[in-house]
């Protein structure tokens, strides 16, 4: 121990940082705010109250008043669970299960972040014979590029439109196209009558115009829209109207190359392509209630085949992607639609790292204690 | 020298964490493939919602019961001279042809109820024949509609519309029609063949109608 | 329709009894038979499990009027009356209407035992589908009690109207009549009668087949009388057919192996009489009605022994393990053992009052640990009964989870009595064991009990391990909450015994242990399931959060207590508050119906969520500062 370390460890702030105070006093904030985001879901929806109370550093109660956010709280109590275990601990053997069970819980914040940032969530239908290599976002929206092609395979180039603004570019190298941003609205409503803004507004469905709409508490609902100017490589610009609630990309010819724009939302490239062979639900009998339901898949992995069954409790995993059996439909030709849900997470073994080494902790908690109590 | 390391890890790991993502461009590959034209499945198999219930009892003796009943629309006719009869299933009751290379087709058909009324068949059999009257030949032509009242003292509402054929050639497809409304059903009466075919069975057709009776 | 039943049951000349001609329709009575130990174990397909006939009528009676018994009778003596008589049956008062603006807005006179009859409410049973119709087009959060109340007793009516008509094939009917002798001669009748049951035609429908057959060829208006009869008889039989479908008691097994489905008697007529089994058993189920009627006791059995071995042996390859399970179940429904135990651990508290009156009397505490014991062992033996019916661990509904944390409070009081031999185990266990049985009995009223599970449940390892465990917490918790109670008191009226308040202190804090271990275990276990089945570990779902606000705060009474912040008093005060933490998560966030947990839900709990937090916060304002003098002085 140098003595710059120990008069460290006894200056005030650090003394501070690592009380145990400012641990119950976080403890005690993140009970609060468990409760209030839990109640709060039930009049802004679940996705709302997430965003407000959990994922964030602050949020403004009232417009005006700041409080601070799980993201923060759970920061401050790992600081402090950090300056703890470096200033403050006792390591004394009688002390070794708390030891790991809080390195356990460390290792729980960092499994947390990682999941915060790294995950990505989707989801992909099929009906039965249908192949597929994408999958949809839920809630994020992409302005995507392609050149009509005769196969079963597209190049599509694609950017995020969430927080587009007037006036920003977005420039393309492939293909050579350029973005100019003339409007964008994250929740907008479409209008087919009235004069458009300007003539000779390209737009498939015959929309001319757009307005701003407030943000929908469910965020599925949000339905963006913008006008762009793109810039073909021949020099020529054109004014696009894209909108997300249009079935049909809308087409730009240029030059003899074509190509076909949309707002839709945002799509993850799989490792994999997903065939649905058989969609099969068996019924609790004599009742409506669904027993069981399963998806018979053909997964090609570079030109690979496999079979893979996918149902409740049973998914499939490739790589950091799983696939699970989310749910499933049916249309009036009596077909079904089977919906997977497909979760990327790099970070999806930490919590169960995290969860291995805090029962460790606590296993080896009480074989210490029931030891010192023998021993007595 | 370990509580260094620890430090210096723990704060490593705080200061990674600070980079956030800007929305980048990015580049896929699409793959898409519609399922072979599926051959159209019973749609009964395994629907979540619930089945209606069909309409044929399981038992045979039941069943005939029902055909039977169906069957017994306690109206009789006599078939036209040089006429061939075809007893009906169900809702159709009887199938006659008629005599000679060019003949007529000639049915008549039971169903509950009221049917629509004499507008609506006439109009939908219009459709059927590819006339496109006016508004104003349609209501003449319905109100000229006669009726004949047979033997049996049944009224019957004949529509004939050749009346709104007139000018065109002998082969185009053409239409007697009857309508008889009984209280708990109506019974169309329908001579179907070429425009010369139905002009030269016309007679028989109105012998028919005439000989309808309830027993 | 049960109009019909009311005149079938007048023309009962099949059995040869006379009516008085000049009063109005009086119902013939029923003579009834008293032995109902067979007919209960029939076995009938509903909510998608096999069970007895037994916990059938139980659960159906329990529905309708909150009680599994009628006028001093079991379930299934009042089920055999309204199958078999339903004319009588219909006058009984088996609806419970708790809300008198319920049968006021239908124009019936509000009963004084709140108990109306099928009489009663069928009178206005225009009304009622209109309202109830009305009040399912209201999204269910804007409900209010009275229109939630609309929609369940309408549902009961017409499931009750249902069963009534359930036999109607045995009952004698005027479109089933018979005048021509002859035509009864070729139809085999009985003779002495002319009005017969839908069955005894339809047994004799290839007859009637082949009577009808010349008639194709003739002209109705040369039929003779009998011939007209056979064809009213054919289309009465398919107008039967058509009208009483899709009803309840679903006792008979699918004819077709690979189908797993059961069928109602009606139901079951169109493929049953093409087998032999099929009309043998029909045959039996007339029996059965018809001996009731005659009052024939052994009879009745032998016949209902006679149809469960007819239809347990086509039932036997897909459904072997349930029937297998029968006896057990029909001991459970007998024994009631969580009455019984409820009663014993309310014995149990009394000698525990008793016995602080004798502090020095260690006889008595082993007359209460005797009892203890016997009510615990009688309420570990219904649970386990519930886990050998069902093959599954008895945590997958809001009744069941009361039933085991009770179990494991019950548990966690002998353990603590073991090693303190000082009655505080003895009261914790029995405060604990009545309090949570009888808050399950409030849930068990919804029905039957023993339900099949949702698809997300389906998966019995995660089930097993995660709801036990955290159920487990939930039963630490609260047993830290309860012994948080007898610190106080202890406190306030033994303040000088130092040594009793440290070793209540231990044993507190022990609890406090015991119960954040295992909510956190649970938790951690239901992140990992959810990781499993839905791709995410940690999704702030209400549950969740809930089962988090548990380990937050006893964390933080921990924290709190190392940090020097509070002292055994504020101990005691947070582990009370402890268990509104529990209750909340337990099933108050049930109540925001948001999110993947919403799957149980009684109306009438939040109100008494409300009044326990209020009870418990006026004890702790009276408490609290009178320990906190004691303390001081």
């Amino acid at each position: 121990m140098t003595s710059r370390y120990l008069k460290l460890k006894k200056s005030a702030p650090v003394r501070w940082v690592a009380s145990v105070r400012i641990a119950v006093a976080c403890l005690v904030w993140l009970f609060v705010l468990t409760f209030w985001g839990t109640v709060a879901q039930v009049s802004d929806g679940l996705y709302q109250a997430q965003e407000k109370f959990f994922h964030s550093w602050y949020f403004l109660q009232w417009g005006f008043l700041p409080l601070p956010g799980a993201q923060l709280t759970l920061w401050i109590l790992f600081v402090n669970l950090a300056a703890n275990a470096v200033f403050r601990f006792v390591y004394r053997w009688a002390n070794v299960g708390i030891l790991i069970i809080h390195l356990g819980l460390l290792s729980y914040f960092v499994g947390a972040f990682v999941t915060l940032h790294g995950v990505e969530e989707s989801n992909l239908t099929l009906r039965e014979g249908e192949t597929a290599n994408v999958a949809q976002a839920y809630h994020d929206w992409e302005l995507a590029v392609w050149s009509p092609s005769d196969g079963d395979a597209l190049e599509v180039t694609a950017f995020d439109v969430a927080g587009l603004k007037s006036g920003e570019v977005v420039t393309l190298t492939d293909p050579p196209l350029e973005f100019g941003v003339r409007l964008f609205f994250a929740n907008a409503q479409a209008y087919t009558r009235g004069k458009p803004p300007q003539p000779n507004l390209l737009n498939v469905s015959g929309i001319n115009d757009l307005s701003r709409l407030p943000l929908d508490s469910a965020p599925e609902r949000n339905f963006p829209g913008g006008i762009f100017t793109v810039r073909l490589p021949d020099g020529s610009r054109h004014d696009v109207l894209l909108y997300g609630q249009e079935s049909q990309p809308t087409p730009l010819a240029a030059g003899g190359k074509g190509y076909l724009l949309q707002i839709r939302r945002k799509r993850y490239e799989l490792p994999i392509t997903v065939t649905l062979k058989k969609f099969e639900m068996k019924k609790h009998p004599g009742t409506e209630i669904a027993r069981s339901y399963r998806s018979y898949v053909q997964i090609e992995h570079q030109g690979i085949q496999r079979d893979a069954e996918i149902y409740m409790n049973h998914p499939y995993r490739f790589k950091d992607y799983t696939f699970y059996q989310a749910s499933y439909a049916v249309d009036q030709r009596g077909e079904f639609r089977s919906t997977l849900a497909v979760v990327r997470n790099r970070g999806r073994l930490l919590p169960y790292i995290s969860s291995l080494v805090t029962f460790a902790g606590l296993a080896v908690h009480f074989l210490v204690m029931a030891f010192r109590r023998r021993s007595r | 020298m370990n509580r260094k390391i620890l430090a210096a890890g723990l704060t490593l790991l705080m200061v990674a964490g600070g980079c956030d993502q800007s929305p980048q461009i990015r580049k896929y590959t699409e793959i898409h493939r519609e399922p072979e034209a599926s051959s159209l499945r019973d749609p009964h198999a395994g629907l979540s919602v619930a089945v209606a219930p069909s309409m044929r009892t399981q038992d045979p003796a039941v069943q005939a019961m029902l055909d039977k009943s169906v069957a017994e629309t306690a109206l009789k006719w006599t078939a036209p001279e040089g006429w061939s009869e075809e007893p009906g299933s169900g809702m159709r009751l009887v199938t006659f042809t008629g005599a000679g290379p060019d003949p007529v087709t000639c049915t008549i058909i039971s169903l509950g109820g009221t049917s629509g009324g004499v507008e609506a068949n006439a109009v939908r059999w219009t459709r059927q024949l590819q006339i496109n009257p006016t508004p104003g030949d349609m209501h003449a032509f319905l109100e000229s509609a006669g009726t004949i009242t047979g033997d049996g003292g049944l009224d019957v509402q004949v529509l004939d519309f050749r009346r709104l054929q007139e000018g065109l050639p002998a082969g185009t497809p053409s239409m007697t029609a009857g309508l008889l409304t009984l209280p708990d059903k109506t019974v169309f009466l329908k001579m179907t063949g070429s425009l010369e075919a139905v002009t030269a069975n016309q007679e028989n057709f109105n012998t028919l109608l005439r000989s309808l009776r309830m027993p | 329709m049960r109009r019909f039943i009311t005149v079938a049951v007048l023309l009962l000349g099949v059995l040869g009894r006379t009516v008085a001609a000049e009063d109005a329709p009086v119902c013939p009575v029923a003579k009834a038979v008293s032995e109902y130990a067979e007919f209960g174990r029939i076995a009938v397909l509903d909510q998608g499990r096999v069970k007895p006939l037994d916990t059938y009528a139980r659960s159906l009676l329990l529905q309708f009027s909150g009680r599994s018994t009628f006028d001093g009778e079991p379930a299934v003596t009042w089920l055999a009356r309204v199958l078999f008589d339903p004319g009588r049956a219909s006058s009984y008062q088996v609806f419970l209407i708790n809300n008198p603006q319920i049968p006021e807005s239908l124009g019936i006179e509000v009963a004084e035992n709140r108990r109306y009859s099928f009489t009663q409410l069928e009178k206005r049973y225009q009304d009622l589908q209109r309202l109830a119709t009305a009040a399912a087009g209201i999204d269910p959060k804007d409900r209010d009690i009275v229109e939630t109340e609309l929609i369940r007793i309408h549902e009961n009516v017409r499931l009750y109207s249902n069963l009534a008509v359930s036999f109607a094939f045995a009952l004698p009917h005027p479109d089933f009549a018979v005048a021509s002798p002859s035509l009864r001669e070729q139809l085999e009748l009985p003779a002495g009668g002319e009005v017969f049951s839908y069955i005894r035609i339809a047994l004799k429908a290839d007859v009637l087949q082949r009577l009808a057959q010349p008639l194709e060829r003739l002209e109705q208006s040369r039929w003779s009388a009998e011939q007209q009869e056979v064809v009213r008889l054919g289309s009465n039989l398919l107008r039967w057919s058509m009208l009483y479908r899709e009803l309840p008691v679903k006792i008979m097994p699918s004819y077709r192996d690979a189908d797993e489905g059961w069928l109602s008697p009606m139901d079951a007529m169109s493929t049953g009489l093409r087998f032999a089994a099929g009309r043998q058993e029909l045959r039996l189920l007339e029996k059965m009605l018809l001996t009731y009627w005659a009052g024939r006791d052994l009879e009745f059995s032998l016949v209902a022994k006679g149809f469960t071995e007819s239809a347990r042996q086509r039932a036997m390859t897909v459904y072997g393990r349930e029937l297998k399970n029968f006896p057990l179940e029909l001991t459970y429904n007998r024994l009631s053992p969580f009455l019984w135990a409820k009663i014993l651990y309310f014995l149990t508290f009394l000698i525990f009052a008793a016995g602080l009156m004798l502090p020095r009397a260690e006889w008595l505490r082993r007359v209460g640990w005797g009892v203890l014991l016997l009510g615990g062992g009688l309420h570990l033996a219904g649970v386990a009964m519930r886990i050998a019916i069902l093959h599954r661990p008895p945590v997958s509904n809001l009744y069941e989870t009361f039933l085991f944390v009770g179990l494991i409070g019950v548990a966690a009081g002998m353990v603590i009595e073991r090693a303190t031999r000082n009655w505080l185990g003895i009261a914790v266990a029995a405060i604990c064991g009545y309090v949570f049985l009888s808050i399950a009995a409030k849930f068990g009223a919804e029905g039957d009990t023993l339900q099949m599970l949702v698809a997300v449940l389906n998966s019995n390892f995660w089930l097993a391990t995660h709801v036990t465990t955290i159920t487990v917490g939930y039963a630490g918790t609260c047993v830290a909450g309860v012994v948080g109670h007898v610190y106080i008191l202890q406190l306030i009226f033994r303040p000088q015994d130092k040594q009793l308040l440290q070793t209540t202190h231990k044993v507190l804090l022990g609890a406090l242990g015991f119960g954040l271990t295992f909510a956190f275990l649970g938790t951690n276990l239901g992140g990992i399931w959810a990781d499993q089945s839905w791709g995410r570990f940690w999704g702030w779902d209400p549950k969740e959060n809930g089962a988090l606000m548990i380990i937050l705060w006893t964390a933080i009474l921990f924290h709190a207590k190392i940090g020097k912040l509070i002292g055994p008093l504020g101990l005691a005060v947070g582990s009370i508050l402890g268990i509104i933490v529990v209750m909340w998560a337990w099933f108050g966030v049930n109540l925001l119906s948001v999110g993947l947990h919403s799957y149980g839900f009684t109306s009438g709990l939040a109100t008494n969520l409300l009044v326990y937090v209020l009870a418990q916060l006026l004890f702790l304002t009276v408490t609290y500062p009178l320990a906190k003098k004691r303390m001081n002085a």
